[in-house]
Formats: structure tokens, sequence, C-alpha cells
């Protein structure tokens, strides 16, 4: 299904294209006065005027003039018209110009130089980026009034265009616009959400003009404001066809000719030293088996290199060299997996860099529209039955492992002849398999004995290496520990095997001794039987209109004995629970096996992915369901 | 002064004191470059720590003065690296202040070994596109190097040189950090024309600490200066051997307030041009006469017309002194919007402040002052430095410890502090950043400290009527009333979070199975009075019921359901800022023809002194059930040592709000 046919239809009688009359100063434009009541219901700063004017001037250069008007009515919400403009060395900003109007729309004052800030704006995680900021602020102290800012971005060298988001926070907007300007023998390639919403063509001198004009869009609740915003607003994506970018000339206007011109950027980087070529070679020759000597492979890459952020060169999208990331033993997602490619070039495997859509919403993306929307990069071998990923940016991890946040994801993969969209495989439940099995013994100060063997796999075992591997004693500890959250718990041992990177499998074995797990009166003491997994979140009562995203399916089986003093009988038992929906299965029982033991089974099978919204309310009762039965309590009594 | 009472030893050394020598057998490490030896490859843990990721095996500075004059420091570090989580080591970086070429690195080199297949060392040295430059902002660059073919095992060096044309700009250094560090080595050699004070803190023992001369050749025009060639020069030497890792936990104030560390002041020097001896460091007194000269900051108080019209705004004609302080600390924290920015530096005139509605705190507080100045108000700023940047060095008068200013204000005889940066902040609410932190009272007259302390707790009070049906199903009101930080905070939510939410927040009901419907809070225009809450509860199944009797836990609110000491041990106090008092009174309704099978008991849960306590008591009263529960923290700081009696307070309180009532219908009670 495409993400087109999600967009609810609903939104689209707001909408109203309007020919808005030019001219209008900006006296009458951002008098309060003059808005209407139907954007005032709910107590909220409003978006008077939103419009990105997009001018293609070559295919290398271009503009982009914004406008921005808010109307902040309290304090609160006076820090939220900041403005963070980023950019780097191909977009400049020229020209913020801004200034604070009254309740009336006269002007209060100007933007001044001293109201822009200029900063660093490298991610945490990277060591080179070209990316600064300029903050701009603006505050008044009478309410209400209205912050305008324009400012012009300069494009010199391009790839990614702007996406246009109607309403692009909880805010209403009075009016919003998007314009995009081509030379007239050019057509523009764009998106939209909503199929039926075209946009308006005029002609201007020697140019044409595409416009999406949208206005009096009320505001989005917080639970709205969760969901993607392109299942709740209007979303135009555009993208050039051909484009210049440093040195360099693509074409954007296919998978294909994109793919194309990504592989130009890595032509010639694949040549090893001699050194790595002999390490290749004696590995081709110890290991015929294709399988094993592409997990050899892996391995010598894993071993060698370690990911380090350094996004420099065509805009950060030029990898560095095998030669380089082999003689320094570092590099970003595309060196290194350029790397790998190299390698496996060497082992007579056929491989591809494969760009891929990472840790995003899987339904966001536009298959039917070549653009950029990637943001990182992996290994693709094409093998019988079943192809091969490899994510070379963790040296830890299973060979052909994806992970959560790579797999259902739309790659590109680039081969010789060019770019080719596929998606990747998804993992069943069963992949995902997490099995507590416990025994515990209560004593009659409520103390609980417990010895826990779990056992992981798959994305779930992903997850607990993520967190121990690396984690010194101390810290390994305290994360068993904060995992469980039992209040009054000790971790007297603990063993953990399986978390090296070729085993699929993490076993985590704890002793634990719990102070006052089962609480109580005199004569009575109660405990919750879920001691291992339990779920205490219910998802809000809302009207939903996207999908609801689980990372993956998985399968969570819980099998605990409980033994309690024979001073004790079972007075009440949590009652037996079986359910089935969309979402999944869910099943939890509590019997008495022997005298003063009893066996507590849970299973939670989540089946789904992308789950649609239509399926919300049956999602909510479902894991309200599941609440109610992890928080039941035994029950046992004096004799 | 209670916050100094873990103030680490502070050893102050002064020029010109009695030199002993120190006859120390040099256990130093054979430092030289790319001579690693093959026991630190070989080398594969460290039992002293099987927590070290990375061990520090040496780390060595040294600053002297060059024939320019200029401070130049070069470091020189060897690092094992044991495990992968210790890569980080191998990515470094060091800010410089490089406006008008104040500071430059040089000579930057970085190297990796590794122990081969056939048992050789191998190396790989950094190059140049490794090494990064990233611009801060117009004053500031930050450098960084990553090594290459980093690997469990491995050793790595670097070393680089920074010189500094201003003699301000002294390294500091630290001899302790996040691994174990075996040697740390840092020696600073100054001729005597220029003075520097060095001050030594931390736990750990120093293998040495000296002051003695040494001789340095100078040349060209330096060698004027100095007069003597060579010159006896001052030398600092610092040695700590065997430093264990210092690793952060949570509620610590700062863990540099940990660290052994040496730090430098230029406290004295001969003028290049004039011969003429210059007093840079001197006492408290002349750091406070210094401030109140300066024009970025003590001039700041002046009153222009403004100022004035806007405090006679503010105060609309109000008479009591009081009221004409928090009417003028109202409108600013309400009309100035604080942009994150510390520091003593003022950046722009009360006036401009009027006109931009932002500014650094210094710019805040100046104008608060100005303003209380025009109401004739004695008034005074007081500096400190923030809980996160660290404990002010009494020893070691300098204004570069401080990195904050609020307002001081006199009235009746009695100190109130203002700190103007948030707006639902009552004036007498200190930011949680400042509790605890000595402030320098900057005023004519003798120096004077003020302890920033706060008598506000978090205080929050409730009461619940639910009813519960023979289904499980809970219903009702409950109503809450949040004063001093409970109020602070809840307030500083109401930009960004829904009632609801902070509800839910405030009644700790997130996981409790009951849900929030809907909240309507009082109080929220004025932030001196207590905010209130009025909610509508529902929770659904809320109790269990099984063979005709109902199992439900009365807390509906106020519940901890987490606790916030899950480790075992701790090595530094618990620091929480402020006490607490939550006090919950709940009726609760059965459902008809239900009564209690069993009367739980009450619950007394307490700490030596009072520092913290529980209690809670349920009382049944016709078909309804009274409980009343009251949680005080009373002390702010445990120390490591009562951390396991806190640590066990928390977990028997858990356990007694996790109570269970059990509920029989009237004609079912067995005899």
């Amino acid at each position: 299904m495409s993400i087109v046919s999600r967009v609810c239809v609903a939104s689209c009688c707001l909408i109203i294209l309007l020919s808005r009359g030019r001219g209008a100063s900006n006296e009458q434009r951002y008098s309060v006065e003059r808005l209407s009541p139907k954007l005032m219901a709910e107590p909220s700063s409003i978006v008077r005027n939103f419009t990105e004017h997009f001018t293609v001037v070559d295919h290398k250069k271009a503009e982009l003039v914004v406008t921005l008007a808010t109307t902040v009515f309290k304090s609160g919400d006076r820090e939220k018209t900041d403005l963070i403009l980023y950019y780097n060395r191909f977009i400049t900003i020229e020209n913020i110009e801004g200034a604070i109007y009254d309740s009336k729309g006269q002007k209060v004052r100007s933007l001044s130089g001293e109201d822009i800030q200029d900063y660093s704006a490298i991610s945490d995680y990277s060591l080179f980026e070209d990316t600064r900021a300029k903050v701009v602020t603006l505050y008044h102290d009478v309410y209400p009034y209205t912050i305008e800012y324009v400012y012009r971005e300069k494009f010199d060298g391009y790839l990614n265009w702007p996406v246009w988001t109607a309403q692009s926070s909880e805010y209403p907007v009075e009016y919003s616009k998007f314009e995009v300007e081509v030379p007239q023998t050019d057509s523009l390639r764009y998106w939209c959400n909503i199929d039926t919403l075209l946009p308006a063509m005029s002609k201007s001198r020697d140019r044409k003009v595409y416009r999406w004009e949208a206005q009096l869009l009320p505001k989005l609740s917080k639970s709205e404001m969760e969901e993607d915003l392109v299942h709740r607003t209007i979303v135009v994506r555009i993208a050039p066809g051909v484009f210049e970018l440093d040195r360099t000339t693509g074409d954007l206007s296919s998978w294909q000719s994109f793919g194309q011109w990504y592989r130009q950027l890595t032509i010639g980087k694949d040549v090893l030293p001699p050194d790595a070529r002999r390490a290749v070679e004696e590995i081709n020759h110890v290991t015929p088996n294709i399988q094993a000597r592409i997990t050899k492979l892996y391995k010598y890459l894993q071993s060698r290199t370690r990911y380090v952020s350094i996004q420099l060169g065509i805009g950060g999208w030029e990898p560095f060299s095998a030669t380089y990331v082999h003689e320094r033993g570092y590099g970003d997602c595309k060196a290194l997996s350029n790397y790998m490619v190299a390698l496996l070039k060497a082992g007579g495997v056929e491989a591809y860099p494969a760009l891929i859509s990472h840790a995003t919403p899987a339904s966001l993306f536009v298959e039917n529209f070549p653009s950029n929307q990637f943001n990182h990069c992996i290994v693709c071998v094409p093998m019988h039955p079943d192809t091969l990923w490899l994510e070379c940016t963790d040296p830890y991890r299973p060979a052909g492992f994806l992970g959560g946040d790579n797999e259902g994801r739309a790659a590109m993969v680039v081969t010789s002849g060019g770019g080719q969209l596929i998606r990747t495989p998804c993992t069943s439940s069963d992949d995902n398999l997490q099995i507590h099995h416990g025994n515990i013994v209560l004593d009659d100060a409520g103390t609980a004995k417990a010895l826990l063997v779990s056992t992981v796999e798959g994305n779930e075992r992903d997850d607990v290496r993520a967190h121990l591997l690396l984690a010194t004693p101390e810290k390994r500890q305290q994360w068993l520990l904060d995992d469980l959250q039992l209040p009054g718990a000790d971790l007297i041992t603990y063993r953990l095997s399986g978390l090296e990177a070729d085993s699929m499998r993490t076993t985590i074995g704890m002793d634990l001794s719990i102070d006052r797990y089962a609480s109580g009166s005199a004569e009575r003491i109660f405990f919750q039987p879920a001691m291992v997994e339990r779920r205490t979140y219910v998802p809000p009562d809302v009207v939903r209109r996207s999908p609801v995203n689980f990372p993956y399916r998985y399968h969570d089986v819980d099998s605990l004995v409980y033994h309690f003093p024979p001073s004790y009988k079972c007075e009440a038992m949590p009652k037996e629970v079986s359910l089935s929906s969309p979402v999944g299965t869910f099943s939890s029982s509590v019997r008495e096996i022997d005298a003063n033991t009893l066996l507590y089974v849970r299973d939670l099978r989540v089946n789904a992915i992308a789950l649609a919204p239509a399926y919300y309310g049956e999602y909510r009762k479902f894991f309200a369901d599941v609440v109610k039965s992890d928080k039941s309590k035994v029950v046992l009594v004096r004799n | 002064m209670s916050s100094f009472r873990l103030l680490p030893i502070i050893i102050l050394l002064l020029f010109f004191s009695i030199l002993i020598p120190l006859h120390v057998f040099c256990q130093a490490p054979a430092a030289e470059w790319g001579n690693v030896p093959m026991s630190d490859l070989t080398m594969s843990s460290f039992p002293n720590d099987t927590n070290a990721t990375a061990v520090v095996l040496f780390d060595i500075g040294e600053t002297h003065m060059n024939d320019e004059l200029d401070l130049e420091f070069t470091r020189f570090t060897r690092i094992k690296i044991l495990k992968d989580a210790g890569f980080s080591w191998g990515t470094q970086s060091a800010i410089l202040y490089t406006k008008d070429n104040y500071q430059q690195i040089s000579d930057i080199e970085g190297a990796t070994y590794t122990l081969g297949g056939d048992g050789k060392i191998l190396k790989n040295e950094i190059d140049d596109k490794a090494i990064f430059e990233e611009k801060l902002d117009d004053y500031r660059t930050k450098f960084k190097f990553t090594l290459p073919k980093l690997s469990a095992g491995c050793v790595i060096e670097y070393k680089f040189k920074i010189r500094s044309t201003s003699w301000n700009f002294i390294e500091d250094w630290t001899f302790q950090h996040n691994e174990p560090v075996l040697w740390s080595e840092y020696t600073v050699r100054i001729p005597p024309q220029i003075h520097y004070d060095g001050v030594t803190r931390g736990y750990e023992k120093f293998f040495v600490n000296e002051v003695t001369d040494a001789p340095q050749s100078f040349h060209g025009d330096a060698s004027a200066y100095v007069h003597a060639n060579p010159v006896r020069c001052n030398q600092y030497h610092w040695v700590i051997k065997d430093a264990p890792a210092l690793r952060s936990e949570p509620y610590v104030t700062s863990i540099q307030d940990y660290a052994s560390k040496a730090e430098l002041q230029l406290s004295a020097y001969i003028d290049r041009q004039s011969g003429v001896p210059v007093k840079v460091l001197k006492d408290w007194e002349s750091v406070v006469n210094e401030l109140l000269i300066s024009p970025r900051f003590g001039r700041r108080v002046e009153v222009s017309g403004d100022v004035r019209r806007t405090a006679d705004a503010a105060m609309n004609h109000v008479v009591p002194q009081l009221d004409k302080v928090k009417s003028i600390y109202d409108y600013v924290r309400r009309t100035i919007v604080w942009n994150g920015t510390n520091g003593l530096t003022v950046y722009q005139t009360p006036d401009e402040v009027l006109k931009t509605k932002k500014g650094s705190i210094a710019d805040i507080t100046f104008l608060l002052l100005s303003m209380l100045n025009a109401a004739d108000i004695p008034c005074y700023p007081v500096v400190l430095s923030t809980r996160d940047n660290g404990q002010i060095q009494l020893v070691y008068p300098i204004v570069n410890q401080f990195n904050y200013v609020i307002a001081g204000v006199t009235l009746n005889g009695a100190e109130i502090y203002l700190d103007a940066t948030d707006p639902h902040r009552p004036y007498d609410v200190l930011p949680f950043k400042v509790i605890g932190t000595q402030g320098l009272i900057v005023r004519q007259g003798p120096v004077q400290w003020a302890t920033m302390a706060t008598k506000k707790k978090y205080v929050q009070s409730t009461t619940a009527a639910v009813s519960l049906s023979a289904e499980g199903k809970i219903e009702g009101t409950v109503d809450g009333l949040a004063d001093g930080y409970a109020a602070v905070n809840s307030r500083d939510d109401l930009d960004s979070k829904s009632r609801n939410e902070i509800a839910e927040k405030i009644f700790s009901t997130k996981g409790s199975g009951l849900t929030i419907d809907s909240t309507l809070i009082e109080g929220e225009e004025s932030s001196e009075s207590p905010l209130k809450f009025h909610s509508r509860v529902v929770g659904e199944d809320y109790a269990q019921s099984s063979a005709g009797l109902l199992y439900v836990n009365p807390l509906v609110v106020n519940r901890w359901l987490r606790t916030p000491f899950a480790t075992p041990v701790r090595k530094y106090p618990v620091d929480m800022g402020y006490g607490s008092v939550i006090s919950t009174s709940i009726v609760l309704t059965l459902p008809k023809g239900y009564q209690l099978r069993e009367l739980p008991r009450d619950q007394m849960i307490t700490f030596p002194n009072n520092a913290l306590s529980y209690t809670q008591s349920i009382t049944p009263e016709g078909n309804t059930i009274h409980l009343t529960a009251r949680f005080e923290v009373n002390e702010s700081e445990f120390s490591p040592r009562l951390y396991s009696r806190v640590r066990d307070f928390y977990s028997q309180m858990i356990s007694a709000q996790n109570i269970q009532l059990v509920l029989e219908q009237a004609s079912k009670k067995p005899k």
C-alpha cells in the first residue's frame, strides 16, 4: 500500500485553493482582529503566514525565500518562535529580516544583528561535518504580538530540495503556500501526499510557477502531533532531475540514474592495498565455501575498523577509498560499506552498496518518487535463495543480521546498471524470541529468592547485546537491575553467554534476592506473578489516522515457578487470559501444579509491523488487557 | 558555610615559601615518543580495576615561557586501550581561545601501536587529514583528532603544543579521569618576574608536590626582561601515581568536585614596557573592588530614564518595600527571556535589555539591580559558581571561579536573593542550580559570603475521594496543592504539557492503573500562591476480583512505582538539593455491601535524625476507608555511608505503598 492511499481525505475539505489579493500591507495583515474565530477555538499561537518560494535557476543554483509569521498570545510561547537555520558549504543564508508587530499589526521594531547568533551544529556523534546554524530570536512583552521572519537560502550545488509541510507544528495555520519556479522549458518533479491535490500553474516571464496553498488549518492535538504529519496535513516533495553537486553531475529522475550518480562517486575507490589483498587471498584459499567466506571477510572488516563519522566531499556523499579505511581503521557508513564491497570483490563475491532509509518509519518512504530519502549505507550481497545484507558500522553483529532499524526499509542497491529500489526483509516474531524461565522461592517475610534464565534472540538479543557487550561489570549489574525494575532486588550473581559477535542467541542467568517482593498484612501476602515481562502502558483513547509502527515483530514467553511457605494457602489467583487481535496474541495463566507450587505462564506475540489506523481501537484494547493481566496478583492467606 | 563541609583538602602553595627539597626516587615512566615497552602491549587486563576499559599509562604536561615570553604548553599522553569500549580515548579534542590568535595549537602527533601476528610492534600514525577544526563561536575553536587502527589491546600515544600569547591562559591540570591513571605529572616553569599562584585539590595523595627553582636561558628581548641568563625560574612540579578512576553516579552535584587537580592563576608580574610591578591576584577584597569599578560589571547598576520609568510602571505606586521588590522582580522574570548564557559578562545595557527583552544571566541581573536602584531599594550583585560548575575554592581569590550572578536585596535587616531567569519562579524560591552554593557579595566594605540556602521544599498535598464498584472500577476526584519546588516544576511544564499530563506527573499516577480524565488548574497566574489541581480520575479494572473478593490498593495517588536507587553501592553523596513533604489523604467508598476483611497495619518507616520518614495509616469508617500518608525528606544530602539505609528506606516505603485491601461481601463473612 502506498503512502498516498493512507492519507486521510478528511483534511482536504479544510484546504481551499485561493487567489489571495496581493499588496495587503503587513499592518492589515498581522492585525489580530482579522483572525478567523475558527483559528482561535483553542488558546494557542497561530501561524499567520508560512510561505516558501523556491526558484530553480539552473542545474546547480536555486534559491528559497521563506516567510514565516506567528502570532504569540502568551509568554510561555515566546521562545517557540525562535528560528534555527542550518547551513553548510552548499546552502548559504542571506538576508534574514524580521520584525515584531503589535496586535493591530503596527511594527514595534525590526530585527537587528544582535538578534542573530551563529553556532557550530555538528552532531554529537560526528567528528566532522560542515554544518552550522544561525539562531534568530525576537521577543515582545505585550500580547498578542506577531513575529515575522523573511529569509533567503541560496543553493550552490544541490541534491536535496525542500519538503513543504503545510502545517509543521501543532499551531493552527491561517495561510500557507508553496511556490516553485522553474525555467519554462523544464517541468517540475513533485509528489503530494494527497493525489487529488494538483498545483495551480502560472507563468511569469520565462518561468513556470507551481503553487500549492492551504488556509485555516485548525490546531493539532498532542496525540495528533505524535503521529506522522504526512497523515495530518499536506506534504509536497520536489526533486531535481539533472543536478550538479560539487564537481559532479547526476540525474535524480529515476532510482536507476540516482544510483548511477552514486556509483560514479565510488569508482576507483575499491583498490585494496597489497597487505589487504594478501589477507583476502589467504581467506579465499582456506575458505572455498562462499557463504563462509563472506562471513570471514565481514569479520575481517569488523575486527579492523570502527565507525567514525566524517562528512566530507561532495556534500558528504563521496565515500573514502578502501585504502583510506584499510590504513586508518575507521570510516563512516559509506566508507566502511565501500571497503566491504572491495573486500568481497577481492574474495570473488559480487556485492553492492545500498543506500537505506535507516530508523525512519518504513511507511513514510515514497517509493514512486525518486529522490534522496536515505540517511545510511549498508552492503547488499545477492545470494540464492536469500540476499544477504551487511551492516558495516557495527563490529559486534553476526554476519547478515540486519537489525530492527534496517529491516523492512527501502534501500537503493547501487549496481553497475545504476540504482534499484528494493525493500529489505522483515524478521518474524519467532526470530525475535525472548524466553524467561524462573524458579522463585517466597518466604514468610515476602522475600523472593529467584533464579532467572533468560534467552534472547534476534533484535531482542541485539538490544541486550548493545547494553551489555561493552559495559563494565559495574554497568552490567546496574543495567540488569534497572531493566528488571524490582525495588529491593539485589543481584547476587549473574552469568552471560552468547554476547560475542557471531552468536545469534544470548543467555542471561541471574540469581536474585528481592526483599518484600510479596507484600501484605497479618493474614495475607500478595505478589505479582508477572515478575519479568510486565507492561504498564495503555495507549491513549484517541482517533488515529496513521499506522501504529512497531520496531519489529516479537515473541515473549515467560514461564515462572513459584514456591510459597506451607503456612500459606492460595486464596485468589489471576484469571486465565487468552487474547487474539490484529496486533498479535496474548495468553497468561497461573496454575497450582503441586502443593505450595504455582506455575505462571505468559505468552505475548506481536505480529504487526505497521498496524492500520482502523485497528487502533483493537490495538488499545489488546494492550489494556495485557496491562490488566500483568498487574494481577496472587493472594496467599495464612492457614 | 555548610556547603564547604565536603570540600576536598586544599593546599595553597605560596611563592617564596620555604622550599623543602624532596628526594624523589624517580619511578617516572620512560616517556619517550615511539618507545612503547612490550609489556604495555601484552598487558591484557588491569586487576586493580576490573571496570577499566582503558588505562592512562602516563599523562605528562609541561608549561614554560618561550623566547617571545608566550606560554608554551606541551602534553604527552600514552594510553592502553583494554576493551572496545575504551575507543572513545582514541578521539581527543582541545578548545582554544583563537580570537586574535591568542592561542594556537601545533605539533599534533599521534600513533597507535598494536602487536602483529609475528610478535612485532606495528605503528600507525595520524595524518593531517585526521585533524579537524570546528569554529565554536567568534572566540573559540575546537580542535579534534582521531587515532587510526584502534583495536582492543592497542596502545595509543599523542602529543601537542599550545601557545598562548596571554599570560592568563595558563593550562590547569586534571590528574584524574574516568579511567585509572598510572602516572600524571605536571611541571610549570616561570621566570621570577611573573608570578602564578598554584592550588591543588582532590583526595588523591601527591607523589611529588614541590616548588623548586630551575634555570632557563632566554634569548632576544626576553633575556633583557629576565635580566640574568640563565635565569632561575620558579618551578612547580606535581605527580600523582595510580589515581583511581572517577566515575559519575546519579544525584551527584558535579563529579569534578571530587577530582584531583592543580590550578594556576596569574598573581603578579613586572610590566614589560614600564618595568612597574602589577598585582593581579590579591585577595577577595580586591576581587570585589575590581568588580565594582569594572565597566562591564559594577558600573552597570546606573539608572537611566527608561529604567526608572519601567520600574515606576512595574511598581504601580505600591508602598511596602517588599511589594516593590516583588513587583520589579516579577516584571523582569515575566518580560525578559534568559538566553541560557551564564557568566559575569554583560552584553547589553539595561536599556538594551528592556528593548530586546532577552539576555544573559548578567544582563538580566543588572537590569534587575538597576530597577531596584531606581526604587531606592538597597541591593547588590552576588557572584557564585553553579552546582554543575563546581565549588568555589576560598583560598584562590580569582574571579574566573564564578560563572553566575544574581541580585541580593537587604530588606528589614534580612537578605533576599533574586534570580529572575525563570518566568514561573516566585521571588523567594531559588533555582536548583544555585542551591547550597557560596555567593560572594559584591558591595563596598568587608568581604562577605552568603550561602544560597533554601527553606523551600517540594511540597505537595493531595485529597482524593474515590469510589469503587463491585466490578473493580474506580473513579472520583483528586484535589492537589503544589507549593515550593513542586509548584515551580509544574509551572515550568505548563507551556509544554497538557493539564492532564502535569497532573499525572504531580500525582505520580503513570503506570498505576488510573487515568486522569480532566484537570483544572488554579493559580496559574500568580506564581507566588500554590498551584491547585482538581482532577477527575478513572481506572477500569483497578481492583482485582476473585471468588467474591476484591483486592484493591487504596493508595490511588502519590505512590512510588520505581526506586530511584537501584544500585546497591555508591561512592559519592546523594544530593537532592531540597527537601520534600508529600501528604496524602484518601477516602475510598466501598461498593455496596462490601466490607474490609482485614485491617492492614499502620506503617511508620524512619531514618536517623528524621532525615527521611514515611507514615501510612488506614481506618475504616462506615462504608468508606480513610487512608492518610505522609512522606518527608528533611535533609537534602546523604553520605555514601548512609546510602544502603537510604536505599532500604525507599524499598520499604515502596513495599508499604504496595498495599492490598481485601474486601468481601458483608453477608459472606466467614466465622
